[in-house]
């Protein structure tokens, strides 16, 4: 009887337990299947966040190049302007005429049918008037800002007088327009003040900025986009610069951006039409025949969110486009009165929920199978008091049977009770015994689930959220950094390298290159404090101010330093989060080697002779930029010598710590330095950086290594351009010999230099019936093994005469005696016997003579 | 450039300064050709000429042949190193009377006489 009562009592047990397994295992199941729900909004919710983000954030991107392109035309403008009012500070420069078939980069001369009067009829050329031959002194910066710049696609300046100086990529194209039609080769017409940037930047006032529609350009073909500023004398405007952007640059920059897999993004302007777009058919693409406002759409969620963009606002939106769902966001570009607006399929954003959905169904199994062992332990323990209760219930009777039984039901009827979605249900079974074990068990799993559903939301989306930053944040900092290779690749008098290696995670520094004028060369390396986006933004808007103040330091404001106070000041005023930058900002004159420079709390520059010698600047450093407001910087000069290298870094290449936490440090730097196979920039840093990379070891790499370098050479030829007549010989002379008195010729030399001068400056004017000539000088430090042997002089005479190569006249006879002497050949035989070596050369219509000379003690 | 004379009987004395180059050359040209009728000698002080150019030696020659028709003699006198070497390269120093600065006279198919080095390439 007792132990029948036990075997049912035990029977009702172990059914009771095992029903209750498989009830919790289904609520297991469905609280998976809520959580993966619920991950899935969350992400949506996070997806939408993000992009909205993301596209602000690019939005600001693209509107940093904008202001860039501002800060160009303000500057060419602002340079005009300082030659019209003080034309005798500049010398007169002539701008080459486009060259036919040429793609190169280079400034050009066109002018309006307005001067076809004074058209010389052999040159088909208008007389060059003063206006245009000192606003050729632009030409330079209008070149390198087409070269600096990949949103430039064209730079230049108009005058209402008719003329037109361009720097672009297309010399060729200016024989494509039709006003070519008359005299194809030299009609080289352009009517400037009929285009739309001249008219516009007319009504504006000195200093303002004005942006074209969409216009054709009247060269490239291509759409174009151009932004325009008068340049005023008194009250008259003179002239407008101007600088055109494809809107295939622009596109490229929009198209480029990486909106998920399958996202886009595209422009919409102040009229609700789209400008660019990453889509080519359906209801956002760009149709250049048929621009539609998007206000105006029979979409009336597109509809809304264009007056939206329109409005300048920010947001995200779901709506059906092109018959998708899709996630739209859109931000303003301000400087245009445009919007960047992304679009990414709602289906692409619910993909990861989806893989995390499966996550969490695994997750749950696992839980699922945990329980398992804990009520396979438990019906272990029932078993053993099984056997214990049955010997008691062979002594007592049936009494007990009820007692044991009755938790377990109790147990079940509580699992059966909960529907898997209130966490705050726990079970409460006080039996004292493995029963309530049991219960424990289930409600540390319901604890369990509770955490991890909360998790799971937060981790997800958190891991999510973080790759996105990254990515954001580590493309703004490249984006941000001007490209290296390329530019000023052709220069001889400076070559400049700069490297960033970025930390995982993104630390960050920056570095910064431009040139001012045609003389001053701005450098800036900075190191941002904090890491992720904020910090990458942050580098963004301290680099754009730091640049956009330099570009306006004015070449007799020395005060550099009152340029960075300026800097710090509009720093702290932006700066909520309570971010800093370490900079070193200085001004190279490119001329001279001198440097003037503020150093913000940022690392000591190196400045490496040609024999290696290696000296830190020593000179006081500041503060950190965006730290205080009212702080005031000292300006430091360094002078560097000719060959001399300046190297900028970061504290990432110092404090860069191998295995054992022993630091880089400063003396491994000279070190490594001293040893190096070369001090040219590119190949001094990539050592640099295999030495670091080689010293760290397996060490990660904590913080952003990052290097700038530069080395001076000075400048290459220095030219004078003038009307080959005797009287203008003695200008030339002065020219040539200020220029050897400063770089401290010996006069022996330089007598002799003088005296070639003499003989092919004379012989120009006598002989070649050439209208201009442009001569050369360039002084160079000549090395032997590594050893200054003296200065090697090279002058170039350069006329547009007849073509005539001197060198291939006979030498006179010096033995015949000089009664029989007849006069002529002994200029150019002198030149020939007391340089050290004479070339010629006919290149682009011209004669070319360049002699070297070596110096003499 | 600048010229000064001094004259005594049929011997005439011109203290160039300057420099003696297309620009200038002319000039000193016209000066000598218009004092050369009758003299016997011609001296041309060059203490202060830093340099002559290849005009400057059209000059010289001229002079040269000129007096050379009336059985004159052209000398020059005080040429400094770089004027010496000029005439040496262009073998004007076989033909004239030279005397260098340092009062010695360039004897002929000799180079530089200054210091005694051999600084031209010839």
């Amino acid at each position: 009887m007792v132990s029948v009562a036990m075997l049912v009592a035990g029977t009702i047990s172990a059914y009771s337990l095992w029903s209750m397994k498989r009830i919790s295992a289904d609520n297991g199941k469905e609280l998976g299947e809520n959580a993966a729900n619920d991950a899935e909004e969350a992400l949506e919710d996070l997806a939408v966040d993000n992009l909205r983000r993301i596209t602000a954030q690019k939005a600001a991107a693209i509107e940093e190049k904008f202001v860039t392109v501002e800060t160009y035309v303000l500057g060419i403008a602002a340079q005009a302007r300082d030659i019209y009012e003080h034309p005798e500070q500049y010398p007169d420069r002539r701008v080459a005429l486009p060259v036919p078939d040429s793609s190169q980069l280079a400034a050009q001369l066109l002018w309006s049918e307005e001067l076809k009067d004074s058209v010389d009829l052999e040159t088909g050329v208008p007389a060059y008037t003063e206006e245009v031959l000192k606003l050729g002194n632009l030409q330079d910066m209008l070149v390198q800002y087409n070269a600096n710049n990949g949103m430039v696609s064209s730079a230049y300046i108009a005058t209402e007088s008719g003329w037109m100086i361009q720097a672009d990529y297309i010399p060729y194209s200016k024989y494509n327009t039709t006003n070519a039609e008359a005299d194809h080769n030299r009609q080289l017409l352009f009517e400037a003040k009929d285009r739309q940037w001249y008219k516009r930047a007319k009504e504006k006032g000195s200093g303002q900025i004005v942006y074209t529609d969409v216009i054709r350009d009247a060269h490239g073909g291509g759409d174009c986009i151009v932004c325009a500023s008068p340049v005023y004398r008194g009250e008259k405007v003179v002239a407008v610069a101007g600088v055109g952007s494809y809107l295939e640059t622009i596109n490229n920059a929009v198209l480029g951006m990486d909106v998920g897999e399958d996202g886009y993004a595209f422009l919409v302007n102040e009229n609700g039409q789209v400008v660019v777009s990453g889509k080519t058919d359906g209801e956002t693409a760009a149709y250049a025949e048929q621009i539609v406002d998007l206000r105006q759409s029979s979409n009336p969620m597109l509809a809304r969110a264009a007056s939206g963009m329109v409005a300048g606002d920010t947001d995200s939106v779901e709506m059906n486009l092109d018959g998708k769902e899709v996630y739209l966001a859109y931000a303003p570009l301000k400087h245009l009165g445009w919007s960047l607006v992304t679009v990414l399929e709602e289906e692409k954003v619910i993909e990861p929920a989806k893989e995390s959905q499966a996550m969490i169904l695994a997750l749950s199994n696992e839980l699922d199978d945990k329980q398992d062992e804990a009520i396979r332990g438990v019906m272990a323990a029932f078993v053993v008091a099984l056997a214990c209760v049955t010997l008691l219930v062979c002594m007592s009777g049936t009494i007990f049977s009820a007692k044991l039984t009755e938790p377990i039901c109790d147990l079940t009827d509580e699992v059966l009770s909960w529907d898997g979605s209130d966490f705050g249900q726990r079970i409460s079974v006080l039996t004292g015994d493995e029963i309530e074990d049991l219960g424990n068990a289930f409600n540390d799993m319901i604890d369990q689930m509770e955490e991890y559903m909360e998790n799971l939301s937060s981790v997800t989306a958190e891991k999510e959220r973080i790759r996105t930053e990254i990515q954001v944040a580590s493309r703004l900092q490249a984006d941000m950094l001007p490209a290296v290779e390329g530019i000023f690749a052709n220069r001889e008098d400076f070559v400049l390298a700069a490297s960033m290696a970025p930390a995982k995670g993104v630390g960050g520094d920056f570095y910064d290159f431009f040139l001012l004028d045609e003389e001053r060369l701005a450098l800036v390396i900075a190191d941002v404090s904090g890491k992720g986006v904020p910090a990458a933004l942050f580098m963004v808007a301290s680099r754009m101010m730091i640049r956009s103040r330099l570009m306006r330091l004015e070449r007799k404001e020395s005060k550099l330093s009152r340029a960075v106070e300026e800097i710090n000041r509009s720093l702290c005023e932006n700066n909520k989060d309570g971010m800093f930058v370490t900079a070193w900002i200085g001004v190279l004159n490119i001329v001279t080697g001198e440097i003037n420079f503020v150093n913000a709390g940022h690392c000591r520059p190196l400045i490496i002779s040609k024999s290696r010698e290696c000296e830190y600047d020593t000179t006081f450093g500041g503060m950190m930029l965006a730290g205080m407001e009212d702080t005031a910087y000292r300006e430091g000069q360094i002078a560097l010598s000719r060959g001399d290298t300046l190297l900028l870094y970061t504290d990432g290449v110092t404090e860069a710590s191998d295995s054992e936490k022993n630091m880089y440090g400063e003396e491994r730097l000279l070190r490594t330095i001293m040893n190096a196979g070369s001090l040219i920039p590119k190949e001094l840093l990539q050592i640099l950086w295999e030495e670091i990379d080689d010293f760290r070891g397996e060490e990660p790499q904590f913080d952003d290594i990052t290097m700038l370098a530069v080395a001076w050479r000075g400048r290459g030829f220095e030219e004078k351009t003038g009307v080959p007549i005797m009287e203008n010989m003695q200008e030339f002379m002065d020219f040539v010999e200020s220029i050897l008195e400063e770089r401290e010729v010996p006069v022996k030399t330089a007598v002799k230099i003088h005296v070639t001068v003499d003989e092919i400056y004379s012989n120009i004017c006598y002989y070649s019936g050439a209208t201009e000539v442009k001569l050369g000088i360039r002084i160079n430090d000549k090395e032997e093994n590594g050893k200054v042997i003296g200065q090697e002089i090279i002058l170039y005479f350069e006329d547009d005469g007849i073509p005539y190569d001197p060198l291939t006249k006979p030498d006179p006879d010096v033995a015949q005696v000089l009664g029989r002497r007849k006069e002529g050949g002994l200029g150019i035989y002198m030149v020939k016997k007391r340089m050290d070596k004479v070339e010629y050369e006919y290149v682009g219509d011209r004669n070319r003579l360049t002699v070297y000379k070596l110096s003499e003690d | 450039m600048t010229v000064e004379e001094k004259k005594r009987n049929e011997k005439l004395t011109l203290y160039v300064s300057g420099r003696i180059d297309a620009s200038t050359a002319p000039e000193l040209e016209q000066f000598v050709s218009e004092r050369t009728e009758g003299l016997t000698e011609l001296t041309l002080d060059l203490k202060d000429v830093m340099y002559i150019s290849s005009a400057g030696l059209r000059v010289l020659l001229g002079t040269y042949k000129t007096m050379d028709s009336q059985k004159g003699k052209l000398v020059l006198l005080n040429v400094n190193e770089e004027v010496e070497d000029t005439l040496y390269i262009t073998g004007f120093l076989e033909f004239l009377e030279v005397w260098n600065t340092e009062g010695a006279r360039v004897a002929k198919g000799k180079g530089n006489t200054h210091g005694g080095q051999e600084k031209n390439k010839e």
